[in-house]
This record gives C-alpha cells, structure tokens and sequence, in this order.
C-alpha cells in the first residue's frame, strides 16, 4: 500500500511548504509556468519539467529504498509510488499501459497542454527513479494537440524514440507506430 | 423557202445519206474531217437550249447519239457539203411529220437526258465504234472475243460514231446507217457541225489526253501478253458491284444482246446515258452491267467463268444489311445449314461439411509477461 500521509507539510507559521524528504515546495499557479515555457520557450520549459519529474523520480527510489529495488519491484508499485507523487503535485493522474514490450505511461488531467513538457517530467521521474537512460516523446501528435484529458507517453530508448518520432512526422497513427516497434525491436532485446 | 422545200431537199438529203452509208468505210479514212450538216427541224423534242453559233467541232465525248439514216442528218465525208438553216427558221418551223415517215427510224429520247451527268472524267474514255452503231446486229460474243480490247481506254478508235455532248443526249437509232452522235446543243447553234474523224487527232479542245507514250502493259511486258488480270471481287461501298463473271472481251451491250431479256438500246442509254465504263480498268460498273450478269445466265458462260464468280461469291464478305447483293452472290447456291449444336455446362459442386475441423493449432504463441517493473523497462528500452 501506498503510503500518502503527510507527504507535504505546511508550515503555517514559517510559511514553508515541504515535502516528506524536507524539500521545500512552492504553490504556485498554472499560468505563470504556461507564461514562462511561452516566454523562454519549448526546451527550458522541458528542462524545467524534466527537474520537477526528477524530484518525483527520486523520492519514489527513495521510497522504495534505491533505483534496484525500484527496477525489482512489480509494475503496480512503481506505477502506485510515482502516480501518487505526481498526484500529490497537481500534474494529473499517472497510469500504465503495456503494448506488448513497449511501455506507455498516461497521465490524465494534465494542467498543461503542452505534451512534451509533461512527458519531460515523466522522462525526469522514471530516469531519477530507476537510474537509466530514459527517453519519453508523447504519442498524441506533439505540441498543439490540445488535449488535456489523456496524454500518452513513449518510453523506450533513444533509438525507439527517434523511430517512433520519424514515423509520427510521416502521419502514422501512434497505434501503428506501437505496432512497427514490435515489428523492428529483433536483436535489440 | 416553205416547208414543201425543205421537205424536198431533206429528202434528197436522205436519199444521198443512204446511199453513202451503204458505200464502204474505207472512204472515211482517207477524208479526215466531215462535215455533217444537221437540221433541227425534224428534232423529235424541242430543245430548250440557245441557238448561237453556226459551226461547232465535235470534240467533247459526252454522247447524244443522232442517227444518219434521218433525214436531219447528211454525212458527206468526202465532199464536205454545208447546208445552213437559219436559226429563226429552226426555232419558227415545226417538226414537219413527213420527216418520220419518210424514214421510220426509230427515235427515243433518252429519259436521263436531263439528269446531270455523274462523273465528268468517265467522259474521257471515248467508246467503241462498234458497240452502238447497231444494237440488233451485235456480233456474237465469240466474234467479240477475238478482237483485242483497246489497251488504253483514252485511246479513241476509228470513230464511226460521232458523239457530242452538251445538252440533253438523243438517241436515234438507225437500221443500217453509222451512228453519229451529235447534241442538241449542236443542233441548236445551227446545224452545221464538224466532225473529227482521226481519232488519233483530238482537237484542242478535248480532254482526252494523247497517248505519246507506249501503253503501260507494252513497257512492262514488251512484246510478250499481258498477263490476266486478277478477277478479285471490288470492294462493297460506293457505287461498285460485284465482280461480274463475264470475260473481258465481253461488253455489256453484247450481253444484252445476247440475252432474250436483254433492254434495247434506248433502255440502256437511259440507264447510263452517254456514259460508257472500262470495267476492266477502273472497276466500275454500271447497273445495267450487274442486271445484265444474271440476265446473261441462259447464255451457259464457260465453266471457268461460272467458277471465278462462285468463288468470288464465297470469298468476299457478306453485305450490310440493307445492301443488294451481289448478282455472283445472288446466282451462288446458297450454302448448306450448319446444324446448330446446343452446349450446356455441365457443373460439378464440391461436397464440403461445414463443421469439418481443419486448423490444427501446434505450440503457444509467445507472451510477454514482466515479472518486474525491470524487466518491462528494459524491453521498452530495446525497442
């Protein structure tokens, strides 16, 4: 069981806000980071995100006691542990879809638009919380799709991204481009 | 001078007409022109054309055909002789009737006449001197066939037959005089009309072109005989029939003749009113031509002939609908039924049973199942 108390303390009389570990935390509203990924761009707003998804990463391994027991442990847990640090922050629900050897997290009621700033933060979080080279591109289209109820997320290496990247551009359907990476993973496993 | 003069002196026109048709034709060879000397009065049917000049030269073949024995007409070949009406008294006068007693010849006017003529390059051939000088006295076809035919059509033979044509064509038919041919036209511009006897001398004014050269089968084939020309059956459109299976020697008016059905002279110029084809040489045929074959049947044509025009029967494709058939066509016997055989498929339906079970299924389609969020991972990663 996933063990939610008190992962954020306020302190009323400081006026801080902590996380279980003692991170201090800032509130603070949607439309300042929209304003600022406008302002400074595609790639810092990413990398901003791909910092906040690693802090989630690393109190999940710090939860679980290490990046190995994180990598041992079942899929339920891993996806229990990271949903309810991303929960807990406000960006949505996490879940976990296996197609076939492909690993496809969705986040549900993401509080941006912009996919590829909350697939950094996934990227961030899996990476921190199982200490590997993990890369996330979102399925739904990019950037301007829109859609802020269910973003589905690649995650694979960077050669199964970039795969998947060529044959999104070309105008394949994401469940194609699942289906071609199963079609051309021989040898790689 | 009054009609009992006129009638006088053609009398003793017709007189001297007779008798100098009865002389022999060697005479006319030596005198190269001759003058004949028309009146219109006895013309049996007015003319409407204008009468202008007096003399006009016979040169254009289109055909009215006059008769010699009338006695409108007076051929002096060796005393060239002009007898020149005038043409008030031409157009005033009416035909005197004693005219067609004193020579009962027979006198038809041709019911094509007014008919535009179809092609004026048919016009070039000048015809035969011998096929309408005398329809009843027709030589026999045997006698026909030994003569030659003229190698080249535009090569006139001795014209014993004048023709002139301008207007609506005449035909008279004497009993035993030459033919001349002369048209209204002629008669109307006054009467007096030359004629050119050497056929080998057109005037200047004709169209038919002089044979300078060595006919073509002479250069192909010198001296030797042509060879037999091919009787491929012509082509059905246009206004050509099927080949006929009469022999080249052959002309049509000698099949007439020969028939006992076979139409007078004035029937046939009717037909094809001054027109005479070259069969041979062109392939066209006139319609009396292709009624005359079948007409001709009692006559028992050589075997070989009847066999060309079977074969031809056989061999050329079948009419359009609509279209006559050919007369060889129409002689052939028509051509045994083929019986019809009636094919129906015999069809032979395989015996399946729906519930037959026939997949087999062997081994077990593989499964990935992670034991760990590892072991999902890592194959994520190696996609």
């Amino acid at each position: 069981m996933n063990d939610t108390a008190e992962k954020v303390r306020f302190d009323l009389a400081s006026g801080t806000v902590r996380a279980t570990g003692g991170e201090r935390l800032v509130l603070m509203p949607c439309s300042a980071l929209e304003e600022l990924g406008k302002s400074a761009g595609v790639d810092v707003a990413c990398a901003l995100g791909h910092a906040m998804g690693a802090a989630f990463g690393k109190a999940v391994a710090d939860r679980l006691g290490s990046s190995d027991a994180v990598q041992a442990s079942s899929l339920e847990t891993v996806v229990t542990e990271l949903g309810s640090e991303l929960a807990v922050a406000g960006w949505g629900a996490v879940g976990l879809e296996r197609w076939g050897r492909a690993m496809v997290m969705v986040v549900d009621h993401s509080p941006f638009t912009e996919q590829r700033f909350v697939a950094a933060i996934l990227q961030g979080a899996l990476g921190a919380a199982t200490g590997k080279d993990v890369q996330c591109w979102p399925l739904g289209g990019g950037a301007s799709s829109g859609s802020t109820e269910s973003v589905r997320v690649l995650v694979s290496g960077e050669r199964g991204i970039g795969r998947a990247r060529e044959w999104l551009a070309q105008g394949v359907s994401w469940g194609d481009v699942l289906v071609r990476l199963q079609a051309n993973d021989g040898g790689q496993a | 001078m009054n009609v009992q003069e006129r009638i006088a002196k053609l009398e003793a026109l017709l007189a001297r007409v007779s008798t100098r048709a009865g002389e022999p034709r060697n005479g006319h060879a030596a005198s190269p022109r001759v003058d004949v000397v028309v009146a219109a009065a006895p013309v049996a049917q007015p003319v409407p054309a204008r009468i202008e000049p007096p003399r006009v030269t016979v040169a254009t073949p289109n055909v009215a055909v006059l008769p010699t024995s009338l006695p409108v007409v007076h051929a002096a070949p060796e005393e060239p002789e002009e007898i020149e009406l005038a043409a008030t008294d031409l157009l005033s006068s009416p035909p005197p009737p004693v005219a067609a007693e004193a020579a009962p010849a027979m006198a038809e006017v041709s019911a094509a006449s007014d008919e535009p003529l179809e092609s004026r390059e048919r016009l070039v051939a000048a015809p035969a001197v011998e096929e309408l000088t005398d329809v009843q006295s027709l030589p026999p076809v045997a006698e026909r066939e030994e003569e030659p035919p003229p190698s080249d059509p535009t090569v006139a033979r001795a014209p014993t037959s004048m023709r002139v044509s301008e207007g609506p064509a005449l035909e008279l038919a004497p009993d035993d005089a030459p033919e001349v041919e002369v048209s209204t036209s002629d008669l109307d511009d006054g009467g007096v009309v030359d004629v050119d006897m050497e056929a080998d001398e057109p005037p200047a004014s004709s169209r038919r072109p002089i044979a300078l050269e060595p006919p073509l089968e002479e250069l192909a084939f010198g001296d030797a005989a042509p060879p037999p020309a091919a009787h491929t059956p012509p082509p059905e459109s246009g206004r050509q029939v099927a080949s006929s299976a009469y022999p080249e020697a052959v002309q049509p008016s000698e099949a007439l003749a020969e028939s006992p059905e076979a139409p007078t002279a004035a029937e046939v110029s009717a037909a094809s009113p001054g027109l005479d084809f070259d069969g041979e040489s062109t392939g066209v045929r006139a319609k009396a031509d292709a009624e005359a074959a079948p007409a001709a049947s009692p006559t028992a044509p050589p075997p070989a002939f009847v066999a060309e025009a079977q074969v031809a029967a056989r061999t050329s494709p079948p009419p359009a609908p609509g279209t006559v058939p050919p007369p060889a066509a129409r002689t052939a016997p028509p051509p045994a039924p083929v019986p019809v055989i009636a094919l129906a498929p015999e069809v032979v339906q395989p015996s399946l049973d729906a519930g037959a079970s026939v997949a087999a299924f062997v081994g077990k389609a593989p499964e990935f199942q992670p034991s760990s969020f590892g072991d999902l991972l890592d194959a994520t990663l190696a996609l």
